[in-house]
């Protein structure tokens, strides 16, 4: 027995040897995304005056730099394609615990979409693994059954092999970040694209809890954290969705800080200002961006 | 609790310490401790479902009993019918009443009457095959005088209960395992450590071939319709290696682990991707549940001798059975009748025992002849595997009219080439190991130790990094 536990302890110790080597790796996935949002963050190089929260409305549809230039605020994009409300709770509870707390976030609601589960809104856990290296965020995947248990203790335990790329993937222009975050189209679009004013039914049944929770989670930790909290709806190009507003203003505890954009302004029914019913591009997002500036002077 | 899981992890060595260094005074103990971690480890997924197994357990102890005192033949049969009918009474009840009410359902509706059908929300007991045909081998084996019926209660249903083995098998027979707990055990380094390197090939097995398989299997089989008939082929590939590595693997950890507490189990697989025929590939494929049929249906219908009516006859019986046993599910049944198919004109022509040694032996590459009939087999098998994994017979045969159409020339559309290499890299390890009961046992061993210890250390590390992330359920855990 001796002899068999010496060397099962032996194995052991090698392993974890071994398994150091293996670190190197963790580093080299972290620096090779183009994406270093999350990885700032997580440094406390992220201590900004406005934040700006949202799926990929939020990212295409405000520029950040414009802000900072007319509210003369620091503001940085941290909105995220295809992400979902919950995962805009984990990115605000993540600023909150590396930097110091933003005086305002801004936190773009996705319409219709915002508390129903749709195959295009998720928690982007593809961003956390980005950043398994960070013990903080290691935690949150093994609490969410995405990685083992051994990951607390071995690096091999945070590693996949999709580790073993060792080149910088080519970013999509769509995927381009500017200096502040943002993701701006340039200035395509698509000119048949027709307005789509068919009202739609909104079912309270069809929310996913967890998604409401998160939601109603931000509102708390702004007011813990004195952060004044905006929402914002951008345009689309569709008819404004009232169901799903009065539904919102349920949930919402400052109602004065929404704004929704000018559903009377002619310039969101036209198409050339979309790329696609709910994106706009550069020169929409430039006449959404500056009204918004007028609300956000107003409330702060 | 699975294998693959960190429950697991800390469960083992909790038992393993308690096992040989405070309950090693006592057999008895040590006995009772492996009753109450077996418990344990089966009550980590439903507490509730243990009450199964303890009823069946006392059921077919007290059986076994009586059936020791009971001179008259008649009552002894009562008593050995009574046994099995409680044991495929709550097997068939807990995994078959579905299945049997919706296909009276269809069939009536077929012939113009329409009744209301009154199925249940019933959840499948885990493991309820397996420790259901251990106890029953252990009645059998009592009632036909070739085994002492055990006095000794905590033996007994630490036989049942064995937590190795308790939800995936190796199926045991009472014959081979049960004696192992009345005899103290002693702890042998060479045994532990034989259990260990057995553990290691079977997580590789499971974590690494399986699982990888799996991801691609699961996308192909689920969406068959969107692939042309060459991805359908690689996918009935990936399923056919991620079912032997799934559970192979799973019964190499159990031996495995086994052999960490001082037990001996029988080999369940023996390499049955190198057969040369079908009748090798069923003497190789999970052989404790093929040898159990064999033993108490094959042989008691009159097996191969008889008339050739008989011999169909029971092949066709041994095999649907056998495909109903692994669910309820006509794809299953088909998956039987397809090899009972395969196998009958080997029976019928006294071929069917043709191939009983290693294939290859003492030669590092086969013959042409053994390249053909190992391509052949192998091929057949995918192609049965196909019904295995099908949602219905109707997609099974969907696929496999896409697999024979003009678009099996075409490129595949899947083509996961780390998985191709990983698969060559298993193959080979297990070509090397062959001969053994199992591929890495005796691989490297008149080698450094500082070169075997690299190579676990390289399983270790491509275990790891090949992980899914999130834990797989093992699929015989559904049978």
């Amino acid at each position: 027995m001796k002899r068999f536990l010496t060397h099962i302890f032996l194995f052991a110790l090698l392993l974890f040897l071994v398994d150091k080597l293996f670190c190197v790796l963790l580093y080299n996935t972290a620096h090779t995304q183009d994406d270093q949002r999350l990885l700032n963050i997580l440094d406390g190089q992220m201590q900004k005056d406005i934040i700006l929260l949202g799926s990929s409305r939020g990212a295409h549809d405000f520029i950040a730099k414009t802000i900072e230039e007319k509210t003369g605020q620091s503001t940085y994009n941290l909105s995220y394609r295809g992400s979902d409300v919950t995962f805009h709770h984990f990115i605000l509870q993540t600023l909150i615990n590396f930097n110091k707390a933003p005086k305002t976030v801004v936190l773009t609601i996705d319409q219709t979409y915002q508390f129903v589960d749709t195959k295009t809104l998720n928690f982007r856990y593809d961003k956390l693994f980005a950043v398994k290296k960070n013990n903080y965020i290691n935690s949150i995947l093994i609490e969410e059954n995405k990685h083992s248990y051994f990951s607390k203790f071995l690096c091999l335990g945070r590693l996949n092999k999709n580790d073993f790329s060792f080149t910088k993937q080519p970013v999509k222009p769509i995927n381009k970040l500017s200096s502040h975050g943002s993701k701006i189209f340039v200035t395509s679009y698509d000119a048949t694209m027709e307005f789509n004013s068919k009202l739609t039914n909104y079912k309270i049944e069809a929310e996913n809890d967890n998604k409401v929770e998160a939601f109603k989670a931000i509102q708390q930790l702004c007011k813990a954290n004195s952060i004044n909290l905006v929402y914002a709806f951008p345009p689309s190009f569709e008819a404004f969705d009232q169901q799903f507003y009065n539904r919102f203003l349920d949930l919402v505890e400052q109602p004065e800080s929404i704004f929704v954009y000018d559903t009377l302004n002619q310039d969101f029914k036209q198409n050339k200002y979309f790329i696609d019913k709910s994106h706009l591009n550069q020169n929409g997002a430039r006449i959404f961006t500056n009204s918004f500036c007028e609300f956000l002077i107003k409330v702060n | 609790m699975y294998f693959n899981s960190i429950d697991f992890a800390v469960f083992l060595p909790i038992v393993f310490i308690l096992y040989w260094f405070v309950t090693n005074t006592r057999l008895k103990f040590q006995n009772a401790l492996l009753v109450i971690a077996s418990y344990v480890f089966y009550g980590w997924w439903d507490w509730r479902f243990l009450s199964l197994i303890i009823f069946s357990s006392l059921v077919d102890y007290t059986i076994g009993l009586q059936l020791q005192n009971q001179k008259s033949q008649s009552k002894r049969r009562l008593l050995l019918w009574s046994s099995i009918a409680v044991n495929l009474g709550f097997l068939g009840f807990f995994k078959y009443y579905n299945f049997f009410v919706d296909n009276f359902v269809q069939a009536f509706s077929f012939f113009g009457h329409q009744i209301k059908p009154n199925t249940l929300q019933i959840i499948l007991p885990v493991g309820i095959s397996f420790y259901t045909f251990q106890t029953l081998s252990y009645t059998i084996d009592v009632y036909k005088k070739q085994l002492e019926p055990t006095k000794d209660l905590i033996s007994f249903l630490a036989f049942v209960s064995f937590f190795p083995q308790l939800v995936a098998g190796p199926i045991e027979r009472a014959t081979h395992l049960l004696p192992q707990f009345y005899k103290r055990r002693y702890f042998h380094y060479s045994k532990a450590i034989d259990g260990c390197k057995q553990i290691l090939w079977g997580f590789f097995k499971k974590i690494v071939i399986a699982d990888n398989c799996a991801e691609y299997a699961n996308q192909i089989f689920n969406n068959s319709q969107d692939y042309n008939g060459s991805t359908l082929l690689i996918g009935a590939l990936f399923f056919t290696f991620q079912i032997y590595g799934d559970f192979s693997g799973y019964s190499d950890i159990a031996i495995g682990t086994s052999r960490l507490f001082g037990f001996d189990l029988k080999q369940n697989f023996a390499f049955p991707y190198f057969s040369r025929d079908i009748a090798e590939f069923w003497r190789r494929w999970h052989i404790s549940l093929s040898t159990w049929f064999r033993d108490y249906l094959y042989i008691p219908l009159g097996g191969s001798r008889g008339s050739t009516w008989l011999k169909v006859r029971n092949t066709f019986i041994i095999f649907l059975v056998s495909g109903f046993w692994h669910g309820a599910n006509w794809t299953f049944i088909m998956w039987g009748f397809l090899n009972a198919l395969y196998f009958l004109p080997l029976l019928l022509t006294k071929r069917n025992r043709t191939h009983l040694n290693v294939v290859a032996q003492d030669r590092w590459l086969p013959n042409i002849k053994d390249v053909f009939s190992m391509g052949l087999t192998f091929g057949l098998t995918v192609l049965a595997w196909i019904f295995f994994r099908a949602e219905t017979v109707c997609h099974a045969f969907t696929y496999l009219k896409e697999i024979f159409s003009a678009s099996l020339l075409s490129l595949p559309t899947v083509r996961p080439f780390y998985l191709f290499v990983l698969l060559l890299f298993f193959m080979f390890i297990e070509w090397l190991g062959r001969a053994n009961a199992y591929a890495i046992e005796r691989l490297l061993i008149r080698k450094s130790k500082a070169l075997r210890w690299s190579f676990y250390m390289f399983l270790i590390v491509l275990t790891f990094i090949f992980s899914s992330q999130t834990e797989q359920e093992f699929i015989y855990f559904q049978f």
